[in-house]
């Protein structure tokens, strides 16, 4: 990580401090004015959060390693407003054909962004943010949240953070339905750690809460060297007296391909069941991608033919904070059939 | 360019439309507000994603619930009562 980038977060988890300690001065004399909203009180502090995990995986001919360190700073600045960033550090140790390839560590910036709550349904976003396309990336890319450590294989294709501006939000339009939206624009950037594409984009969706189901579609047109569209459509269901997540995801694009995913998971939280099996979790995931008959762009890393893979897998909370995970799966493509092996331990921590 | 107009003049009907829905609920607040249920809020937005967070501190809770406004789209009124909600069960640090 540059130390320019290291100092400027320091200086923001400072100015952030200030700030909180300026707010909760300002709470008395709120209260004294007789506001209700909890906003005009707000006393945050800034923090650390994020999560830690070392994955395997094994294949026929290639066995791979890959610990992450993903921390997430928050700093409240006085009452409308954070700043949010998450970098995450990676590495990734292959053992290839009997021997290492050369172990590789990147960073990267998933986003650093300053958020204006510009009114109950209107939020500003402006900085570096996670591409707001499906809902993968925003809400289950953290490795402590992710139900299989192995991503979809449709996930780097719409992947992506942005450097520039985002407007969201979610307007409930009744009270068992909610329309959520974010509209984006992004600037082309080269930096290594915080590179972006030009692009502009958008995500809507209905949320229903009693029913726990949302239901997005997502548009992203690329306006740079490389110029197409993608669009994506995403699916989540918790089912209601089950612990059972339904999610889904699809992702249609002429020049990138096109997929799907969908994925089951069982918690076994029932008091009918053992103690020691309540903290475990049953998932499965089916997936299919198709590959563009004109080849994908260099710039994404996605299967060279047409594939499917079903995985399976078993979730164990340690602790409420420290997951184990172990999966087996097995992939079809084209003279490429093969098994897959997956084991990883996850943290999550907040300081 | 065609569809970079779309997606601003998108934008911008999308944040007018927030706008003037916030401008009406504030007027219609006294007659049409209704409690927010805070336990629903918190199990319809934050549980369908992930396990129950840790024990935070009150003043940390209040940081997250901001960072999950975002993440989550949840609105201010919601994300109100999901502090309040959760408040009760932060450790008072």
């Amino acid at each position: 990580m540059k130390p320019r980038f290291l100092s400027v977060l320091i200086l923001l988890l400072f100015l952030g401090r200030i700030s909180t300690a300026q707010s909760a001065a300002d709470a008395p004399a709120a209260q004294n004015q007789g506001t209700s909203d909890s906003t005009r009180h707000f006393e945050g502090v800034p923090m650390i959060t994020g999560g830690i995990a070392l994955n395997a995986s094994f294949e026929p001919h290639e066995n791979n390693m890959n610990p992450v360190v993903a921390p997430i700073f928050l700093i409240p600045l006085g009452r409308r407003a954070l700043i949010e960033s998450e970098v995450e550090v990676e590495s990734d140790i292959t053992y290839s054909h009997r021997e290492y390839l050369p172990v590789t560590l990147t960073k990267s910036v998933e986003y650093a962004q300053l958020d204006f709550f510009a009114s109950k349904y209107l939020t500003i976003v402006a900085g570096r943010y996670a591409t707001p396309f499906n809902i993968y990336k925003e809400r289950f890319d953290a490795r402590w949240i992710r139900n299989l450590s192995a991503a979809p294989l449709i996930f780097p294709l719409g992947d992506s953070s942005g450097n520039g501006g985002q407007l969201r939000g979610a307007i409930p339009l009744s009270s068992s339905a909610q329309f959520s939206y974010a509209a984006y624009f992004s600037a082309q950037t080269t930096n290594v750690s915080a590179s972006s594409a030009r692009q502009s984009g958008l995500r809507t969706a209905l949320f229903f809460p009693g029913a726990r189901i949302e239901a997005g579609f997502s548009f992203n047109r690329l306006l740079g060297e490389n110029r197409f569209n993608r669009f994506g459509t995403d699916f989540t269901w918790n089912v209601r007296g089950l612990p059972l997540d339904i999610r889904s995801e699809a992702l249609f694009s002429k020049v990138v391909g096109n997929g799907y995913w969908i994925e089951g998971a069982y918690r076994f939280s029932s008091s009918r069941f053992p103690r020691w099996l309540r903290r475990s979790q049953a998932v499965i995931r089916g997936e299919q991608y198709f590959h563009p008959s004109e080849g994908v762009p260099a710039d994404f890393e996605a299967p060279e033919v047409d594939t499917t893979r079903l995985l399976g897998g078993w979730n164990y909370w340690i602790t409420d904070s420290v997951r184990a995970q172990v999966a087996y799966g097995r992939q079809f493509a084209i003279d490429n059939n093969h098994n897959i092996w997956t084991v990883g331990i996850s943290y999550r921590f907040v300081k | 360019m065609r569809w970079l107009s779309v997606a601003v003049t998108l934008s911008f009907c999308l944040a007018l439309a927030a706008w003037a829905n916030d401008k009406s609920s504030k007027q219609g607040a006294a007659s049409a507000a209704r409690p927010v249920d805070g336990e629903q809020v918190y199990k319809s937005n934050c549980t369908r994603c992930h396990n129950t967070p840790p024990t935070l501190t009150e003043r940390q809770t209040k940081v997250v619930v901001r960072h999950m406004r975002v993440r989550a789209n949840i609105p201010a009124d919601q994300a109100d009562a999901a502090l309040q909600y959760l408040s009760e069960t932060a450790r008072r640090d």
